[in-house]
């Protein structure tokens, strides 16, 4: 019986799927049977030739690849698909874990019996390292995923969004699969549906993943129309809020919509512009009271970035930044 | 009472240079602990040297061997730096763990984690000992009062016999050089307790240059391709590739292609294995490498044969020219033989060593060295600025002429010569002229 399934989606990541994987074969424990599923989405460069190089250190290896790109989301439904261990946990191609990080997650999760367990990570640029606290004071006990995700007006579980944090009961099986299509933001809408349909989670002060920062490649520093698929997300969030939760993605979306005006300088015209219309498309969705609720959230001059994007006044007073 | 003596060492070469005084008796009598730093870029990819087999014969010198980078974690020992106000109660906190220290023994004193532990542990002399070539090269920044007056020896291998050490000397440092039998002693214990190598004809040392990023990963595959050219050419059949610690595997991958092109065996050594425990096992018939100490170990200390290629683009490359890595790239260039790509040896041109390094020395840390001046100025005239020397560095110290001002402004002068080669002024060429 395999216990934990690592999913390592990789795309063109010669220069550092080994680092990934060197590290988790320092994780590799005679106490429980691992297996690693490595998913090649689509890569043009030496990527096959990295992970082959590992076959004698990693004995429960897979290997499949994407002849084209598919996408972060549809690669780790790909491996989540061929997980077969008991748990399930993420692990991107160029970060790293620390030695013995693995058994210390698993004995987590089989010590506390949740559905999953989130943790803390390190971010590191060149040599500078930072540990990054999941938003949760309350640690080693088992609590409500639901009551993770508010309140409005605090960075909560849903805002920590990193699936590679945690590890996952592999049976909650459909609560799991990612938002098919997306290249971006992929896990927001997975974050919020484990928070609001989970039965039971925690956080554990463990801070073994090294995720590194400042790669030129992230999708997050590039301005073409994949990166609009937050809006997608977002769509996905508040279908699905519902009304006890709808402020609080209602919040997140704005500030996320001011942080992208912020920089949509590396737009191009094109994709401004279909930037600008799916803005007031989805600020027109929202109650005028939650809408309004959620821009006073802000700080003023990041609400009067969106200004131009909000629904015009109606008679009975709707919101203006 | 303080009677610990605190070792610190980051290498398993860095560790057998200690186990090896500690056979010598170098040391006072009383607890000894080791704190192992791991300084790789990724330290939690690779193995610390306390993880490497070949420690086991190391073990038994140290009665508590305790690791920096759990003490400090998640932080890299290459990064942090205590708040100075922070200083009393954090080396409080770590006195509490290692003991009070007597005698502080470190390598690399002038970065992180070394000064870092200086800083940490006031109250005791400081033993410093040698990162292999680099004992030879100046001191890489200069040291506040507060810890260069704590130092009281350079303890350093005899790898170039009859060179000096020109680290810490300007702070009035004596070198003690250890016995060569008590480090070859030492490597043929780590040697016995190490995962064993395999066996093969040539053993290539690679490099990590682009970790620094002094070359890009594509140049060090190619240099790493013309090392092996070379010993294959020279009709070496079965070759040993020995991986730099931290490199990973990619060094290895990528010279499989080539390999199989030559029709060589290309065998890869255990990533723990010192190199100086394959020479001690296997005596192979030829030690190929840039311009790793362990050539030098090679050749000094087990008698084989050697060869350097690359070091030209090395010491090309550099950067800043008082990058401490230059004096062991011109110890290398200008001792060992030379390997090309179709397989030609030849020994590099006669050089007076001392002179060439106290030159190269004081053109990287002038500051620190005003009594080499007249070392390097002799040394220039006679030998030009060609390949160890930047001309930049010699204009700004006066070594040499800036090149002619266009002629424009200055009509006085005689028609310009081509800009790219200025005349010689006049004296300095006259000596050259003689010293011919």
């Amino acid at each position: 019986m395999i216990t934990l399934s690592v999913v390592v989606p990789v795309r063109d990541g010669e220069a550092y799927l080994g680092d990934a994987l060197t590290s988790l074969v320092r994780n590799r424990t005679p106490e429980f049977e691992t297996e690693v599923v490595v998913v090649d989405d689509g890569s043009a460069d030496a990527t096959p030739e990295v992970a082959e190089d590992f076959r004698r250190d990693l004995p429960g290896l897979t290997v499949v690849r994407n002849p084209v790109p598919l996408g972060l989301a549809a690669a780790r439904n790909t491996g989540l698909k061929l997980a077969a261990g008991r748990y399930v946990t993420f692990l991107d191609a160029d970060d790293w874990l620390a030695p013995g990080y693995l058994p210390r997650l698993v004995a987590a999760i089989d010590g506390l019996g949740c559905d999953f367990v989130r943790v803390d990570h390190v971010q590191v640029e060149g040599r500078r390292r930072e540990t990054h606290r999941a938003p949760q004071p309350r640690r080693g006990v088992v609590l409500d995923p639901r009551d993770g995700i508010l309140p409005v007006d605090h960075k909560t579980m849903v805002d920590y969004p990193y699936a590679w944090a945690g590890i996952y009961r592999r049976e909650l099986d459909d609560l799991l699969t990612f938002p098919a299509g997306l290249h971006t933001a992929e896990d927001r809408p997975w974050i919020w549906r484990l928070h609001r349909l989970a039965r039971s989670y925690a956080v554990v002060s463990l801070a073994g993943v090294f995720y590194r920062r400042g790669l030129t490649a992230s999708l997050t520093q590039i301005g073409d129309e994949r990166q609009l698929h937050f809006f997608d997300a977002y769509e996905m969030v508040l279908d699905e809020a519902g009304p006890r939760y709808l402020p609080k993605a209602a919040r997140n979306l704005c500030a996320l919509l001011a942080h992208h005006v912020e920089l949509a300088g590396r737009f191009t015209p094109a994709v401004r512009a279909r930037f600008d219309e799916r803005a007031r498309a989805v600020l027109a969705r929202l109650p005028h009271e939650t809408l309004t609720e959620a821009l006073g959230g802000l700080e003023p001059e990041r609400a009067a970035l969106l200004g131009s994007y909000l629904p015009d006044p109606d008679p009975t007073g709707g919101p203006r930044a | 009472m303080p009677d610990t003596t605190l070792f610190y060492a980051s290498t398993l070469f860095g560790a057998m240079t200690l186990a090896a005084a500690i056979d010598e008796g170098r040391f006072r009598d009383g607890g000894r602990v080791l704190l192992v730093s791991n300084n790789a870029a990724i330290p939690e990819v690779t193995p610390a040297l306390d993880e490497a087999p070949g420690f086991a014969a190391l073990r038994d010198r140290f009665d508590r061997v305790l690791s920096w980078n759990e003490i400090i974690a998640p932080l890299h020992p290459s990064d942090w730096k205590p708040r100075s106000i922070e200083t009393p109660m954090l080396g409080r906190l770590l006195r509490d763990l290692v003991g009070e220290p007597g005698e502080l023994v470190l390598e690399s004193i002038a970065v992180p984690p070394s000064r870092t532990l200086a800083g940490l542990v006031k109250d005791c002399p400081i033993t410093v000992y040698s990162d292999g070539l680099m004992s030879y090269g100046p001191t890489r920044d200069p040291l506040p009062r507060e810890i260069a007056g704590r130092i009281t020896r350079l303890l350093h291998l005899d790898l170039v016999p009859g060179l000096a050490p020109l680290l810490l000397a300007e702070h009035g440092v004596p070198a003690e050089a250890l016995a060569d039998a008590s480090f070859t002693g030492v490597t043929g214990r780590v040697a016995a307790a190490a995962e064993e190598a395999p066996r093969a004809e040539a053993v290539i040392l690679g490099q990590y240059l682009s970790a620094l990023g002094l070359i890009t990963p594509a140049e060090e595959a190619a240099l790493h391709e013309r090392v092996l050219r070379g010993v294959a050419a020279r009709g070496h059949r079965t070759v040993l590739f020995k991986p730099h610690p931290a490199a990973g595997r990619r060094h290895a991958r990528e010279l499989r292609p080539v390999a199989a092109e030559l029709g060589v065996d290309l065998l890869v050594a255990p990533e723990a294995t010192p190199a100086e425990a394959c020479f001690a096992a296997h005596r192979p018939e030829l030690v190929a490498g840039c311009f790793s100490t362990a050539l030098v170990t090679a050749r000094r200390l087990f008698g084989l044969p050697v060869a350097a290629t690359g070091t030209d683009l090395v010491l090309e490359r550099l950067t800043p020219y008082e990058n401490s890595n230059r004096i062991p790239a011109t110890i290398v260039d200008a001792t060992l033989p030379r390997l090309e790509a179709d397989g030609t040896l030849t020994e590099p041109p006669a050089a007076d060593l001392t002179a060439l390094v106290g030159a190269v020395g004081y053109c990287m840390q002038s500051a620190a060295h005003p009594g080499l001046r007249e070392t390097a100025a002799a040394y220039v005239d006679a030998h030009g600025p060609a390949r160890y020397f930047k001309k930049r560095r010699l204009e700004s110290l006066g070594l040499i002429e800036p090149p002619l001002p266009p002629p424009a402004q200055s009509p006085a002068r005689p028609p310009a010569q081509p800009p790219a080669q200025p005349p010689a002024p006049p004296a300095s060429r006259l000596r050259r002229l003689l010293t011919r």
